[in-house]
């Protein structure tokens, strides 16, 4: 197959065909041999740069898909290196997840950032035909490893993209979201991730739904099928507050400096990293004295600006006019990569690059979020089910509802197919732009709603509920979601009338009130002040659509039951420990429940 | 794409026009204006075949859908019948399409003593008289053929039958608008169906779908608030059967004019009948069974025959029936049927032809998916009474609880009833998109599975298959903090919830059968009266009947509820003179309990088939 070979590198249209593989078993700095893919151009004019990914999900496929998925990378040519983790697939010694950073002073120990740094140190030492220069970049898990290779960069680490790195696995990616635990996500990743090859847990169930409500407590999970042989499940179990397990796997406590030009990547819909990767921009810049730390956000679920199958013009049924993942791939990440690693191009990205779903357009922002052009306004919970900016005036204003955990709210319709499965495939990447209207006018769920907007209202920046709440429980969870609900006859696309898509939307845990170290039930019927972050939003609700808020108290299983009476670990109460609360969200003068967003102002 | 494009066909065949195209090559039309007794003339298409071979039966089928659509459906409908060679007669009737005259909803038989001197029956009468005279060619026999409305007006003519009338096949012909078709279950409002149905069917001569203005019926229908809004705001008197459901709330003497079957009940069979129902018939299933069961005591003649197929309305009519939504039945049932059972019946009393061999009811099993022949419907052979009671912890057995007291709880609120399906409910006709309505019945009911408002009680896995063959009766102890409330009770098969051979339907649960009644109706249809709060009352609520098998490994459910909208409208469940004339404010929430102790054994009565 020379023909097409040299045919493509005439046009300057090289491929994955001119990339040829070798493998190479890389030492690190304790002896243990860690399985290294490297593709290479078979002809390369001048000495190129190193692209690693470090991966928990087999280094081999890892590679396949940078050559499919990077076409603009793959023609501007990269020594493309892939390496599996400690303990997985090719890898001797032992998988940790989310390996916690060495303490301070331990020179002898190993992390992920020794083993970035042992790995870049061998790369550049060892691969014919390198500049010296290596970046690094990876979704999720690998953006993660991306960010461990930036706590003590290799001086030959010239750029770095995270994209999708959890921060905080407690406080709001995978695994827990301000301590509440996402029990479908948590028990799934685990049962396939911990262990040396991708395992996904074989449900006898296809409506997981009915599955982890038939589980009952939580304490069944180890007890009926992992029985301790899952080690992250037993930390879970273990450390069901905010303690130093969960504090030294937290990322931002460890960036010290930024020296690495850094391009973190998020998705508006990421169903599994989104906090991580707003809050590791934030702690960055707080740290960027050189301006090397850029932010793009566009309009995706978990990687969806990656990978050859998808050009990002839509996302589920939601429709974005351009596409957003090429443009992204080709446009922004592939000619950052070359300007930092190549010294070609010039760099033509703002401090903050979103994609602002509505308007449908890219906004480059001089920071993220905005500081000017914006207005803090507060949309009030109010009467009938309304929702407005006018602060209410009553004395008395309060909704009810019962939650009860034994017939929890489903967090999508019904049945709710595994997370990991083939048979039927997998819908989870695009939950986060189900229709709302599941969960709407349950007897279990609040909705608030503006009136058709008269003009467009953008909102661009952060996003923070505060809810006046009150429980007969003694523990309990608050769900809201913000949501667009377009407009109910929708000629455009009928099928589309009424739709309610969610923006954001966040769930807190009432023990953790006070102090995510120390939980504490709440005091029967009274009200206390929720803060609920939901992060952030760039996103126009556009003139005829209203603004939605639904309020819950569960998410199942997204979000595991909480019992809604206080016991000290969740992960062991007992089925008897479960009971119904009335809830009551209050929207009086005293207790104005509301959503704090920026509105952008109008010119 | 496939099934959209089915659909839609199936919504244009209920009340739309079908797209014209071309008729048979081999069949001449005629298009006459037919004087009936009154001078009123009704339009009429005579499909002739060209090359004819001797004298032909008359086929009739009348329709207030327009005539002129049903032509075209010589080349599939009708294609194996016309094979045969017929001479089709397709006529609008009063006041619809091309007919003068006015429309009248489920005229009823005429009354002398009100001076009416006309009916369907009288204008089909006149009708054959007419063909007979004027159409050359014809073997002095006619027969007639209709669905649904097409159905009753086949019933209508059997009640005084013109002498030449041979044979006729009422396939779901309404019997009862206000117990159990297409309008009214057991009193409780049908309004979803009933709403868009009037709204298009006397929009004038021609049929036009009410145009909502949003895509979610069930939120529009909730907006709406209490039932005088719609007169109010959209129809204005200009519906009369809106006007009349609200002046007759209850089952007084309007409704009990337009009841089939005790004109049947009365009166020996003397034309050969085929009645044909589907399992699945969102609209109208009582009819067919109950009409069956009223002439059949009559039917000295054996000539009254029960055909019941796992169909929607009308699917016996088109497609091949291997499937219905995610349903599938292993053969092709509805083109079977027009083979093999529709087209030699005609043949056979029309024409002399062939042999009949057909048992008094054949059904469709689904399940084991064969179809089954009986010597009687229900089966009174072979079968055997059994109670299925619910159990504690959501359990349901045939064994009778001892429990002293035992019931479960949920609260039933108006103003957030449970969705009859999945959310968006989009228009039943003319809407947006395809609409999915005649599925509705096979949806997934997880939808309401444990939602707090909905009590579900379910079977272990099935240790062998249990089939169900005759009626289904469920027997509700029910109390509520109300004064009125409506008790839902469906039954349906959990599919097991690994299911390798179709993994997406591992757990499905599809509802073999389900209804509705009104608490108020509990004494008598005719003075519905209160409810006396937190009274532990019985409920007997008539889910009509199933052949159906529940094969091993599955498990059988009973879901509970009091609201099913907007199917039902809501009751205010604070017992109100009119429910049509409630008030917002009458609409409350109530605590409802379902009792399963030895003195108030909820459960459901079935026939189960004995090996």
């Amino acid at each position: 197959m020379i023909y097409p070979i040299v045919l493509a590198l005439l046009a300057g249209q090289a491929g994955p065909a001119d990339y040829e593989r070798s493998v190479s078993a890389i030492p690190m700095r304790d002896g243990v041999k860690l399985n290294t893919v490297v593709w290479r151009p078979k002809v390369a004019a001048t000495p190129l740069p190193i692209l690693l990914v470090r991966t928990p999900y087999d280094a081999e496929s890892t590679c396949r898909g940078e050559l499919a998925g990077y076409p603009t990378m793959v023609r501007d040519q990269y020594l493309i290196v892939c390496q599996d983790l400690r303990g997985k697939f090719g890898s001797e010694g032992t998988f940790v997840m989310i390996r916690p950073t060495r303490k301070p002073g331990d020179t002898a120990g190993i992390d992920e950032t020794t083993d970035a740094y042992d790995t870049i140190d061998w790369l550049v030492k060892h691969l014919p035909n390198n500049n010296g220069r290596v970046g690094m970049h990876g979704i999720s898990y690998d953006g993660w490893t991306t960010m461990m290779a930036l706590l003590d960069p290799h001086p030959a680490l010239k750029a770095a993209s995270p994209q999708a790195s959890p921060d905080d696995m407690f406080l709001g990616d995978d695994f827990s979201h301000n301590g509440a635990f996402r029990l479908s996500y948590g028990f799934e990743y685990v049962a396939a991730v911990d262990g040396q090859r991708f395992t996904p847990f074989a449900f006898d169930r296809l409506d997981t739904y009915e599955w982890f409500l038939r589980l009952g407590g939580l304490g069944n999970v180890d007890g009926k099928y992992f029985h301790r042989n899952k080690p992250a499940w037993s930390d879970f179990a273990a450390h069901a507050t905010f303690d130093d397990y969960w504090k030294s796997r937290k990322v931002t406590r460890h960036i010290s400096k930024v020296t690495v030009p850094t391009l973190t990547v998020a998705g508006w819909w990421d169903q599994e990293d989104f906090f991580g990767p707003l809050t590791i921009y934030d702690k960055m810049e707080s740290l960027d004295t050189k301006g090397l730390n850029y932010l793009v956000v566009g309009p995706w679920n978990h990687g969806g600006w990656a990978g050859s199958s998808t050009d990002g013009e839509s996302l589920g049924p939601i429709a974005f006019g351009s596409k957003t993942s090429s443009f992204f791939r080709d446009s922004v990440e592939a000619p950052w990569f070359a300007y930092w690693l190549k010294d070609q191009g010039k760099l033509d990205l703002p401090e903050a690059l979103t994609f602002r779903p509505g308007a449908n357009r890219w906004q480059r922002h001089e920071s993220w979020p905005p500081k000017t052009g914006v207005a803090k306004r507060r949309l009030f919970l109010g009467p009938n089910g309304s929702l407005s900016w006018s602060r209410p005036t009553t004395s008395a204003g309060v909704d009810r509802y019962v939650s009860d955990p034994a017939r929890p709210v489903p967090y999508r319709a019904r049945p709710i197919v595994p997370l990991y499965g083939n048979a039927p495939p997998s819908t989870w990447p695009l939950w986060q732009v189900d229709d709302q209207r599941h969960s709407h006018l349950r007897p279990d769920v609040l909705s608030f709603e503006t009136a058709p907007l008269d003009r467009d209202v953008t909102i661009s920046g952060k996003i923070a509920a505060k809810l006046f709440a009150s429980t007969t429980g003694t523990d309990a969870d608050w769900i809201v979601k913000l949501i667009d609900v377009y407009p109910e006859e929708y000629p455009a696309n009928p099928k589309m009338g009424g739709y309610q898509l969610m923006v954001v939307g966040d769930v807190v845990r009432g023990r953790f009130l006070k102090s995510f170290e120390k939980p504490a039930p709440l005091v029967a019927n009274q009200v206390n002040q929720y803060p609920i972050d939901l992060h952030a939003a760039d996103y126009t609700f556009l003139a005829g659509h209203r603004i939605m808020v639904q309020v819950q108290s569960t998410w199942f299983p997204l979000i595991d039951r909480n019992p809604q009476r206080f016991v000290p670990n969740i992960f062991e109460a007992k089925d008897g420990d479960y009971q119904s609360a009335t809830q009551r969200v209050f929207r009086s003068a005293r207790y104005p429940s509301h959503i704090e967003v920026s509105v952008v102002e109008q010119p | 794409m496939r099934r959209d494009m089915l659909l839609s066909l199936i919504l244009l065949f209920v009340t739309a026009p079908l797209p014209t195209q071309s008729t048979r090559a081999d069949y001449i039309q005629r298009t006459e204006m037919i004087r009936m007794r009154d001078g009123t003339k009704l339009y009429t298409e005579i499909f002739t075949p060209a090359a004819r071979s001797g004298p032909l039966p008359v086929l009739i089928e009348r329709t207030p859908y327009n005539a002129r659509q049903v032509g075209p459906r010589l080349a599939n409908r009708y294609q194996l019948l016309a094979d045969e060679g017929y001479i089709f007669v397709f006529q609008d009737i009063r006041g619809k399409y091309q007919s003068e005259g006015t429309f009248m909803m489920i005229r009823p038989p005429r009354d002398p003593k009100r001076g009416e001197t006309v009916d369907e029956g009288t204008d089909t009468n006149d009708t054959i008289d007419w063909v007979l005279a004027n159409v050359p060619g014809h073997n002095g026999r006619a027969g007639m053929v209709g669905i649904s409305y097409g159905g009753w007006l086949t019933m209508m003519a059997l009640v005084e039958p013109h002498p030449a009338l041979k044979a006729a096949s009422p396939q779901a012909s309404p019997d009862d608008m206000y117990l159990g078709d297409d309008f009214h279950h057991n009193g409780a409002f049908r309004l979803s169906y009933g709403f868009e149905y009037v709204a298009n069917l006397e929009a004038g001569r021609i049929s036009e779908p009410f145009k909502f203005d949003r895509f979610d019926t069930f939120e529009w229908f909730l907006r709406l608030g209490g039932l005088a809004n719609v007169d109010r705001r959209y129809f204005q008197g200009k519906r009369p059967t809106w006007t009349d459901f609200e002046s007759h709330p209850n089952f007084d003497e309007f409704w009990q004019r337009r009841k089939v079957r005790p004109v049947f009940a009365a009166k020996p069979v003397a034309v050969p009948t085929l009645t044909v129902a589907g399992w699945w018939d969102q609209e109208d299933f009582y009819g067919p069974l109950t009409i069956y069961r009223a002439m059949e005591p009559n039917d000295t003649k054996g000539i009254n025959h029960l055909v019941i197929g796992p169909w929607n309305h009308g699917g016996w009519s088109r497609g091949d029936g291997n499937s219905l939504g995610p349903i599938q039945f292993g053969s092709n049932t509805a083109a079977w049927f027009r083979e093999t059972v529709e087209a030699p019946w005609f043949a056979y009393w029309l024409k002399d032809k062939g042999k009949l061999d057909l048992p008094e009811a054949l059904t469709f099993r689904p399940g084991t998916n064969q179809w089954q022949r009986h010597e009687s419907w229900p089966p009174r052979r072979n079968v055997a009474p059994k109670q299925l009671y619910f159990q504690a912890d959501g359990g349901l057995s045939w064994t009778k609880p001892t429990a002293p007291a035992a019931f479960d709880s949920y609260v039933s609120d108006p103003a957030r009833p449970v969705p009859y399906r999945q959310r968006p409910i989009t228009p039943l006709y003319g809407g947006p998109v395809p609409s999915t309505w005649p599925i509705w019945q096979v949806d997934d009911q997880r939808h309401s599975h444990l939602r707090p408002d909905v009590l579900s009680f379910e079977t272990e896995p099935l240790a062998e298959a249990v089939t169900l063959s005759g009626d289904v009766m469920a027997k509700l102890f029910a109390s509520t903090t109300g004064t009125d409330a409506d008790w839902i009770v469906k039954l349906i098969d959990v599919y097991p919830n690994d299911y390798p051979t179709d993994p997406k339907m591992g757990g499905y649960q599809l509802m073999i059968a389900g209804d509705v009644f009104r608490a108020r109706f509990r004494a008598s249809y005719e003075r519905p009266a209160a409810v006396v709060a937190n009274q532990v009352t019985p409920y007997t609520i008539d889910l009509h009947g199933a052949d159906y098998t529940f094969l091993k490994g599955h498990r059988i459910m009973v879901q509970v509820q009091s609201t099913w909208f907007p199917l039902i409208d809501r009751n205010p469940q604070k017992f109100v003179p009119n429910i049509y004339r409630a008030k917002d404010a009458d609409f409350m929430s109530a605590t409802q309990r379902i009792f399963r102790s030895g003195r108030y054994p909820s459960h459901l009565e079935v026939s189960v088939v004995t090996p």
